[in-house]
């Protein structure tokens, strides 16, 4: 809806009301009108009266605007005098027309004496030139005009003011300058101090020992104080990009470094440290340490990096240096502890050992680094160690730990297997982070083994305390009553148990009297005090058992001193068991001395014997053979006698050698296939001279289907020999009869006579050597006492069996087998 | 022609008694009592059989019994080996190349009856 469709709906509306008034008053319209033709006067009436009220109501709106407009007028005035800023006309000559309150206020002047005064009396006069410029640009061209100058108060205050100025033309057509002054003391006061807050910090910035620098948002340096080139050795001029510049001076090193900082910081407007190296020109390192901070303005907006380099290299140096002596001290110290120690990182990777370590894994310590137990260890070993490492670094806790410690290839010592006790710490950075572990580990393992030792030493002495036959008591102070048995204790004298035996009375425990006469209480005391005095004494004692038996014993008695406290202790040892002992070994010690020259001396005396031997034989043929002269019969009858007596000891000289060397297991057997009838047909024959001459008949029986066998031929004729003239020189009448039989896989031969028998007593001794000659009397008949002995030990070689069997009267048989191998066939 | 027979022992008694037997009984025996002198006398007056005894001082009768194997004048003269010891009498007997051997005592009779195969008597 336009502005005049509004008017015109107004007036629209105010018509309607007049009407409607019109309508209301018409009922009362006076009857003259009637001349009027009715109808006519009636209308007129009617607009008449409309028009009066629409001219009533249009009378008070007029009024109502008018209140409202002056109302308007008044409000503006207030703003005009009131406004934050002045206001002022002023004529092209430069007169004040008229101007607000404010002005009046800012010039600290009266309304009155403003108007009509030229307003550069008020204008400072160093800054009036800029008034006159700006007044006659705008007068010439008509554009508003902008300035800032400084004006005077009455009493002579200086203050900053804005002007802006616009063309106008008053009422008389007159052409005007309307201005709006505005107070900018408070800017342009910060302004100055922030411009020679500025310049003295550039004068700051340009003399400082640091490279001072200002880089804008798009990377170029805004500035760069002069020791720039001080440190650098290049200069650099302003708008150049820090970057570039960078590259140029900054150590190919930490090049991305910096320039990965340099991005950041632009892009993030953050704030951030930094420590990198240059390269001067000349190609000398210096280290920069690098602070920036993002630098912006009040509304946010980014005005770039503020950043410092300070030269540290003199500071780095000593750093360097300080590092070093205390790396070189502390290297000296771990590489001097006794300990072994290790550092690792939080893989459980090794970094750093000392040389006592290094030594035990046969490396030298830089090796190590990179390095696991896997490296070192056997795998059980290196396992076990780095669960314990996840364990330690995991729940950040020193451990100490005792564990079993043996390199793969074995210790440069060879010592197999260590113990050691490992102290296991968890190394944290700078934020308490867990990045490794620190070791420590020491040998234990002869601690270990003096503990188990002793544990060992403790337990023999237990055990043999309790175990030993000795009776181990203790007797102490200071009526040197029994305070510990052991068992053998209780079984030596025959006590029930340890508590009766610690009622007894030493006295009780020995007769009244010792073999010496003197008595057991007094003799035993005597002793008592010796050993307290003097120290262990040993002797022997005759003790008596609770049973009443007594028995001669041997006694150490040694003082014992055991925390302070001084007792006895006795052991007491039964000799009755060990005498007899002791002859035993004695005897034994006879026997195997014997077994052991027996081959040399029996060597020996065969020697030593056959030689005289050889002699008497040699003299006895010589005279009996005639050759020294004739032999009367008498004569001849010694020499037989002698002759015998020669073959007997030949013989007994033969069988002592025979019986010797079966003994030393020396005897060879020669055992191959012989057949036993022939055997046995070859010994009879050779043994008929010793039966014929006695009137006795031989005998020999064969079973049927005898086989061939293994046998040594001449040892088995030896046994036959002797068995069979043993039969025969001890039966006077009757036979003597060889059978042989096969049983099973056995050859069976007996050699029976008729002899008088041997007694059931004797028959067990018969195959013992020597036993023939303590025989009955009369039945020493040339035996060597050797030959059953011998012939024992020949069917034992062959795996078979000999045994006698006798009655008194009815004669003897005596038995051997032989086992019949498969191999053997048949006859 | 009368055969020679050397015998060597050390034990003096033994060496006159053989020696007497076999005097006796035709031969002309003569004796050594140790190893140097059997090996002097063999070659100087080479017997018709040898008698050694194993032990013999200086030379052993076996080594002896070898020296005269390997010798061209005595390889082919018979040598008997006698000794008191049983202990591989025979063994070595055999490895000196003895062509018989006796252990004391023996029957002199036995000894003859061998020395008889060899070298009949020169009576």
């Amino acid at each position: 809806m336009t502005g005049k469709d509004k008017q015109l709906d107004a007036a629209g509306e105010l018509r309607r009301q007049a009407e409607e008034i019109f309508r209301k008053k018409a009922a009362s319209v006076p009857e003259d009108l009637v001349n009027l033709p009715p109808e006519e006067t009636r209308r007129v009436l009617h607009e008449l009266r409309v028009h009066q009220i629409e001219l009533e109501m249009q009378n008070e709106e007029l009024r109502r605007s008018q209140e409202e407009l002056s109302a308007v007028r008044e409000r503006y005035f207030d703003l005009y005098n009131l406004a934050p800023v002045g206001y002022f006309t002023v004529s092209e000559p430069g007169l004040i027309l008229e101007a607000n309150l404010t002005i009046c206020n800012l010039l600290d002047i009266g309304r009155g004496a403003l108007e009509k005064r030229p307003i550069s009396q008020f204008i400072l006069k160093d800054d009036q030139d800029i008034y006159y410029r700006h007044r006659k640009l705008l007068f010439e061209s008509g554009e508003p005009q902008t300035c800032e100058l400084r004006m005077m108060k009455q009493d002579g205050t200086v203050f900053w003011v804005q002007l802006d100025a616009v063309f106008a033309k008053d009422l008389g057509g007159m052409s005007v300058c309307r201005i709006v002054m505005s107070d900018i003391t408070g800017r342009k006061r910060a302004e100055e101090a922030l411009r020679e807050s500025e310049t003295r910090l550039r004068i700051v910035a340009d003399f400082t020992h640091d490279w001072e620098f200002w880089i804008n948002p798009n990377g170029g340096f805004e500035y760069v104080s002069p020791s720039v080139e001080r440190i650098t050795g290049r200069s650099v001029s302003l708008g150049t990009r820090a970057e570039e510049f960078m590259r140029l001076v900054v150590h190919p090193e930490d090049l991305k470094l910096v320039l990965a900082h340099l991005q950041e910081q632009l892009a993030c407007h953050g704030s951030g440290d930094l420590e990198f190296r240059i390269v001067r020109p000349g190609g000398e390192e210096r280290w920069l340490s690098h602070v920036c901070r993002s630098v912006s303005d009040a509304q946010g907006q980014f005005l770039g990096m503020r950043g410092s380099n300070r030269d540290i290299s003199e500071h780095k140096k000593a750093e360097k240096e300080l590092a070093e002596v205390k790396e070189m001290q502390f290297r000296t110290l771990i590489d001097n502890l006794p300990s072994k120690v290790f550092l690792k990182n939080r893989n459980s990777v090794y970094m750093v050992c000392n040389e006592n370590y290094a030594n035990d894994l046969g490396i030298k310590p830089g090796e190590i680094d990179g390095k696991t137990d896997y490296d070192f260890f056997p795998t059980h070993l290196a396992e076990k160690y780095r669960i314990d490492d996840k364990r330690v670094m995991e729940s950040g806790e020193t451990e100490n730990l005792e564990e079993d410690y043996s390199t793969i290839g074995g210790f440069l010592n060879n010592d197999q297997k260590k113990i050691i006790n490992t102290v296991k710490i968890p190394v944290r950075d700078n934020v308490g982070n867990v990045t490794g572990l620190l070791g420590f580990f020491w040998d234990i393992t002869a601690r270990r083994s003096a503990e188990e030792l002793l544990q060992e030493s403790e337990n023999r002495y237990r055990s043999i305390f309790a175990s030993s036959r000795d009776a181990i008591m203790t007797i102490e102070p200071p009526f040197w009553k029994f305070t510990s048995g052991n068992p053998a204790t209780m079984e030596m004298f025959k006590v029930k148990d340890e508590a009766e035996f610690m009622r007894c009375e030493p006295w009780q425990l020995s007769p009244e009297l010792q073999p010496d006469g003197r008595s057991s209480a007094e003799k035993g005391k005597e002793l008592i005090e010796k050993a307290v005095r003097e120290g262990a004494q040993f002797f022997e004692w005759v003790h008596k058992r609770m049973s009443g038996e007594v028995f001669f014993s041997e006694v150490l008695l040694s003082r014992v001193d055991l925390g302070g406290k001084a007792f006895l202790q006795a052991v007491v040892r039964d000799i009755t068991e060990r005498k007899t002992v002791e002859m035993e070994i004695r005897s034994t010690e006879v026997l195997k001395i014997s077994a052991e020259s027996k081959s040399r001396f029996a060597s020996m005396v065969s020697h030593e014997l056959r030689s005289p031997l050889a002699i008497i034989q040699g003299g006895i043929d010589l005279l009996t053979d005639g050759l020294c002269g004739d032999v009367t019969a008498e004569q001849k009858k010694i020499l037989d006698m002698s002759q015998k007596g020669v073959e007997r000891l030949g013989r007994l000289i033969n069988n002592v050698l025979d019986f010797q060397k079966i003994e030393a297991g020396k005897m060879e057997y020669d055992i191959r296939d012989h057949d036993m009838k022939r055997t046995v047909q070859e010994a009879a024959e050779s043994l008929k001279f010793l039966s014929a001459p006695k009137g006795l008949e031989l005998r020999l029986e064969f079973g049927e289907l005898l086989p061939k066998m293994k046998f040594g031929k001449d040892s088995i004729i030896q046994v036959l020999t002797n068995l069979v003239s043993n039969a025969i020189k001890f039966t006077s009448k009757g036979s003597v009869t060889i059978s042989v039989q096969r049983e099973n896989n056995e050859m069976h031969v007996e050699i029976r006579d008729t002899g008088p028998g041997i007694k059931s007593e004797d028959i067990s001794r018969l195959f013992q050597p020597f036993e023939q000659i303590d025989l009955e009397k009369g039945r020493s008949k040339g035996g060597t006492g050797l030959g059953l002995a011998i012939s024992k030990e020949i069917i034992l070689a062959h795996g078979g069996r000999i045994w006698a069997e006798s009655e008194i009267g009815k004669g003897s048989t005596f038995h051997f087998t032989l086992p019949i191998q498969d191999s053997g066939g048949g006859v | 022609m009368i055969r020679k027979i050397m015998v060597a022992d050390d034990e003096s008694d033994l060496l006159e008694m053989t020696l007497l037997r076999l005097k006796k009984t035709g031969y002309d025996a003569f004796g050594a009592e140790d190893g140097r002198e059997a090996l002097e006398l063999a070659r100087q007056l080479l017997p018709d059989l040898i008698i050694l005894d194993i032990y013999l001082p200086f030379i052993e009768g076996d080594e002896l019994a070898k020296i005269f194997k390997k010798d061209e004048k005595l390889k082919n003269i018979p040598i008997i080996l006698i000794s008191a010891t049983t202990q591989s009498l025979e063994k070595k007997a055999r490895e000196c190349g003895a062509d018989g051997f006796f252990l004391k005592p023996f029957d002199p009779a036995d000894l003859v009856a061998m020395i008889r195969k060899f070298v009949p008597d020169g009576a």
